[in-house]
């Protein structure tokens, strides 16, 4: 064979392991996020007791990973029954008990059906 | 970033790679022997080499998939905890249905590849299809496509993508940094002058297929409005990948019209290593920008979509929080004015 153009390159030790590297960096994970649309009683307002606490999410849950809790001004949790995922999976219920007067806040936790991403986030509603 | 966001890009990343060296190995394995036929192929120690350590890092992400899982799921990075929530994991969620098909698909790669080691050519090709096809499918059905239902359109068209791709990417690093070079040392101009003609011509089968599902995905993640592609980070970055793309496609012309359409020669063999070396080159960048592109926040989130509108909904409350590794990946595009944590 009378040429010999890349002899040298594909001997060089460093030709594969430096493709490789570069193909780790080449991560191709494309994150899905569970994100609140509209959230019942919305965030900041002041509304009459309410029974219960509703959000809708962008994508599908994970039901068995996804919660919703509500705390009181001293951060005790108040909720006394688990959220309810719905039947699209994109709703999340929380139900009530009788709330008094008060600041209270909504910690919920989303977890992505399709590839597993957790999302978590509060928001705070008045109690009139 | 969290530790467990790292992992979690970095296992991905790895299965990613591990998926477009099989890939590459294989097609390029075959070609070899359709360059060579009725005699034993001559090809480099190196594509064996690549092929088992690609198939071991493809095991090996599967076996860690759903720990890794568990720990995005749960929030924590408890080794025994997580490990204690796999079962779970496993018999009801999204992420255990996809792990299952994998598994078959893992199982039977490995399989097929023992079976050929003993038997050669008499294992047929098709289990190594059926495979990789079944993993593509796994990952189409773990993104952002499989939001829209199993089997939908998006999530159609990301399998047929990723599989176009793999092939694409894998044949040609694998061609250009490994098989070709030692055509052209151990073998003669006529012999890389056949495998240049079957590359150039399965390429030009493919490509459509890149072509057609790459603007339908786009056109989604853009929401069907074109401003994003110059309004939006991730819109310039798929510039600079479009860029990229006709670059590998002109290098890719060059190798059909100025070497394998013409008599072969040594220099037209030279030129056509050189060639198609720089198209792997070109590739491994492409590939770095879409992995760049995946973890941007799509052009979506500033049009007037869905989660643009949740922003809103986040935006509208002065104390609402939104925190997790994942946010804090799309922070800067997602949640300009939001208060992460």
């Amino acid at each position: 064979m009378s040429f010999r153009p890349f002899q040298s390159f594909t001997r060089t030790p460093l030709a594969l392991p430096l493709t490789f590297v570069a193909l780790v960096i080449a991560s191709q994970t494309a994150f899905a996020h569970s994100e609140p649309v509209s959230m019942t009683p919305a965030a900041n307002a002041a509304v009459v007791a309410p029974a219960n606490v509703v959000i809708h999410f962008s994508e599908e849950l994970e039901p068995k990973f996804s919660s919703m809790t509500l705390a009181d001004t001293g951060g005790k949790t108040v909720s006394k029954q688990p959220s309810v995922v719905s039947k699209d999976a994109k709703t999340m219920t929380l139900p009530l008990p009788a709330l008094k007067p008060g600041i209270y806040t909504v910690k919920w936790v989303s977890v992505a059906a399709d590839d597993a991403h957790r999302l978590e986030g509060n928001y705070k509603f008045t109690v009139k | 970033m969290g530790p467990i966001l790292a992992l979690t890009i970095l296992f991905a990343a790895l299965s990613d790679a591990a998926y477009v060296g099989v890939t590459g190995c294989l097609v390029a394995i075959r070609w070899l022997a359709d360059t060579f036929p009725g005699t034993n192929p001559v090809r480099p120690p190196s594509i064996v080499r690549l092929y088992r350590a690609s198939l071991a890092a493809l095991i090996l992400c599967h076996i860690v998939r759903p720990w890794l899982a568990a720990a995005s799921m749960s929030g924590s990075s408890g080794f025994t905890s997580n490990l204690a929530l796999i079962p779970t994991i496993l018999s009801s969620t999204h992420v255990g249905r996809v792990w299952y098909v994998n598994s078959f698909a893992v199982a039977a790669l490995l399989v097929a590849t023992l079976l050929r080691m003993r038997a050669g050519r008499r294992v047929a090709d098709w289990p190594f299809v059926l495979a990789l096809i079944l993993m593509a499918l796994a990952k189409a059905a773990s993104g952002h496509p499989a939001a829209a239902g199993d089997f939908s359109l998006p999530e159609i068209s990301m399998l047929l993508h990723y599989l176009s791709i793999a092939v694409w990417s894998g044949v040609i690093i694998v061609s250009g940094l490994l098989i070709l070079p030692y055509l052209a040392e151990f073998s003669d101009p006529n012999t890389v002058w056949r495998y240049g003609r079957i590359l150039s011509r399965t390429i030009t089968w493919i490509l459509p297929v890149i072509l057609l599902s790459g603007v339908f995905i786009s056109y989604r993640e853009l929401n069907g409005k074109l401003n994003g592609l110059w309004l939006s980070g991730w819109g310039k970055i798929l510039i600079a990948k479009l860029i990229l793309v006709t670059l590998a496609l002109t290098l890719g012309a060059l190798t059909r019209f100025r070497c394998v359409q013409c008599p072969p020669t040594n220099r037209r063999a030279a030129l056509m290593v050189r060639l198609v070396r720089a198209e792997a080159a070109v590739m491994i960048v492409i590939l770095c920008v879409s992995g760049l592109l995946a973890n941007t926040a799509p052009a979506v989130d500033l049009a007037s979509g869905r989660a643009g509108d949740s922003n809103k909904a986040i935006r509208s409350s002065e104390t609402a929080n939104v925190s997790g590794d994942q946010a804090r990946v799309r922070s800067s595009s997602t949640w300009p004015l939001g208060s992460l944590k």
